[in-house]
This record gives C-alpha cells, structure tokens and sequence, in this order.
C-alpha cells in the first residue's frame, strides 16, 4: 500500500508491499509530525526554537534533540566543518540532518511491524528496502535538474538510502556583486548512496556545499557513493558508482 | 485567509518561474534524449490571473546555513521574467585536507534524459526555503 502526504512542508511517501498497512503507514505520518513539531525552526514552540531562545537548555532537552546534536557535531567533525547547524544568525537548525536521520527511523517502525519491502521518501531522499511490487530491487530515478519531468539516471537499490541536494532554480545572472568576473560555484546537484539514508543525507548536504570538490568528499568516504551535476549537464560519478546503475 | 493567498500566490508564482525556465531553450544544455515513452505527469498547466507590477524587486537577504541568498525579481508585462541572484553562498576555500590528497580520476558524462519506468525519483526538493522566502519577499512588493 502507499500513501503521500505534505508533512515539513514536502511529500512524504510511504509504500509498503503488503495488503492492509494503513494502520502502520499512519503511525509512519505521525512520527514524521512529531518530528517536525520538535525540530522545525518555523513552528514557534517547537523544541527546537525553545532552546533557540534559551527557555530550556540542551541538557535539559529531549533524547531525541540531544542525539540529534550529538550526531550535528560528528557529522561537522567528519566535514571538516562544512556541515554546521547553527546558522550565520546564531541559530540552530538542524534540518539538514534531521530529515534523513527521520526518514531511517521511520523505516524502523515499519521493520518493527514486521515488513521488510517497502520505501520510505521524504522530499526526494529515500530509504529502500528488500523488493519493489515486481519481487526486484527498487528502480530509482535521479531528476534532471534543468527539467524536473525527466530523469537522467536509474540506480537499483536494495536496503539503501539515496539522498539529493540541489538547487535547480538558478538565474542566468549569478555574479558576485563586489567582483563580477568572478565564477561562482556551478553545481546543481549531488546524489549520494549510502548504507542508509541517514548517512546518505547528512553527506549530501555538505557535500552541495562544498561546490564541484563535493564530489571527492563522496568519494573519500567508505560506503558512500555519488553522482555530481553541473550547470553545464556534466555529470560526474564516485568510482564504485556504477554498480548501482541500471541499464 | 490572508496568509493562504499570499502563500498560494508565491506557489503559483514558482510555478510560472519554473516553467518559464524550463521552456527557455538557450538556456539548458541539450539532451540527447533516449528513449520513449515518459510516464512521468506532464507539467503543470499554468494559471491566469497572477499580475504584478512592472520593475526591478529586490528581496530580502535570507541565510542559508551555508550563505546568504538575496533574489531580485524582474517584472515585465506585467510577469516575472527574470530572477536575479544578488547574493548566492560561495563554496568555502578547498579544505586543505582534501586537496592534498592525491585524488582518483573520476568519470565523467553529458546527462542524458532516460526512460522514466522507475520506482521512485530522488531528487532536490527546493530545501533552501531562504531562496523562496527573499524570492517571496521580491514577489509581495511587486504585487502592491
């Protein structure tokens, strides 16, 4: 059975290869509210946004908010501090690995019920498990950033993550106003596979940012493999990327 | 009731921006295309009735927890024609770590749009809500 609704402001898609899983598929939706309604800087009382204005202390916080932390500060670590939660305003959010750490653990629950074919996509990152409808691994398409009806890669997976960071909607007048000759960065997108789609996730988003040497990041990595696109539509892949590709 | 307009009003929008730059044909690389038949929807219809007023609009600066994103939009007949990035976060200088490393050759290759019998697509929801919210901004000025 699948089912799609709008939670943290994206589709979310639950499918699980079962007859009457409604009941299971619910309980995903609302671990993905309670997740939104604790970590999303745009809800006033969230957790999140309470100890952005010093009404509780981190230690004094949830569980669940603490490892988020705990898993913000490895990940900047590991990134060599490309990826960082507190934002230039002196803000903490977290989303950039709370939505792929949510999206494993709500695949958690559906293995707790005892299924183990189905997928979980949350705003495009996915994790996979067991078979598709068909009894076959699951057909992932990667979206072609300059036109979002297409797809312009085809990955199988099986008990993996995928996660994309991108920005497809870009001017044709980027410039830096103090020095116009100056290029800046021009990729539109980075895929990342990974063991699970937390790891995919939390590598993907600094990856983005780090322009086209995001790339090596992926590919230094254990585990993790990825496909880079620029603005010119040159894609570039991670040397164990193949594998992954359906032809 | 108000907020559901203006959000709505700003999707719309987004929708017109998108659709306006997927059909500028000098300005996405070409694709060889492959194959047949895409069972992906086709794209949005665009709606009527969205009128904002001629001129330069800037945006406000929005941070991205990497950078900050300012848009201006460009109104013309009446509709946004062009959206300008004022302010768009630079990658940081290359983490010595990282480029001295001896790095592997990887492969490279010209997309090309496929097939689109697949399970699932993954792809880049627009996650800098910065850039909408400056985008937002540009857009609600020139509607006054």
């Amino acid at each position: 059975m699948k089912q799609t609704r709008l939670i943290m402001g994206m589709p979310v898609t639950v499918d699980i290869v079962a007859p009457n899983t409604d009941l299971i598929i619910d309980k995903v939706f609302d671990y993905f509210t309670y997740i939104d309604n604790k970590f999303s800087v745009y809800k006033k009382d969230s957790e999140i946004m309470m100890i952005n204005r010093k009404e509780i202390s981190l230690e004094k916080s949830s569980s669940d908010m603490q490892e988020i932390f705990r898993l913000a500060e490895q990940t900047k670590q590991e990134t060599d501090g490309y990826f960082d939660i507190i934002n230039k305003s002196g803000i903490y959010d977290p989303s950039g690995i709370v939505k792929g750490w949510a999206i494993y653990k709500a695949s958690k629950i559906i293995e707790q019920h005892g299924f183990f074919d189905y997928y979980v996509d949350a705003g495009g990152d996915i994790q996979v498990n067991g078979n598709n409808h068909e009894g076959k691994p699951w057909k992932i398409g990667i979206k072609n950033p300059f036109n979002q009806n297409e797809i312009v890669k085809t990955v199988c997976l099986r008990n993996q993550g995928i996660a994309t960071s991108g920005n497809y909607i870009r001017g044709q007048h980027i410039y830096n106003p103090k020095n116009k000759s100056e290029q800046i960065t021009e990729i539109v997108s980075i895929s990342v596979i990974g063991p699970n789609v937390y790891e995919a996730d939390r590598f993907a988003t600094p990856a983005f940012a780090m322009g086209k040497s995001g790339i090596h990041l992926i590919e230094r990595i254990k585990g993790l493999e990825g496909y880079i696109i620029d603005s010119a539509g040159i894609a570039t892949m991670t040397t164990g990327f193949e594998k992954y590709v359906n032809n | 009731m108000k907020k559901l307009i203006l959000s709505f009003s700003i999707i719309i929008t987004f929708t017109l921006y998108a659709f306006f730059s997927n059909s500028k044909s000098n300005s996405s690389p070409q694709l060889a295309s492959s194959s047949s038949d895409l069972n992906i929807a086709p794209p949005q219809s665009i709606p009527n009735g969205v009128m904002f007023k001629n001129g330069d609009y800037t945006g406000t600066i929005e941070d991205v927890y990497y950078g900050n994103v300012q848009i201006k939009a460009v109104i013309s007949n009446n509709q946004l024609s062009d959206v300008i990035f004022l302010q768009y976060p630079k990658d940081k200088d290359n983490s010595v770590k990282i480029s001295q490393r001896a790095m592997p050759i990887l492969r490279s290759e010209a997309i090309k749009s496929q097939s689109a019998d697949v399970d699932i697509v993954s792809g880049a929801t627009e996650t800098s809500s910065g850039f909408r919210k400056s985008l937002g901004n540009a857009l609600a000025q020139a509607q006054k």
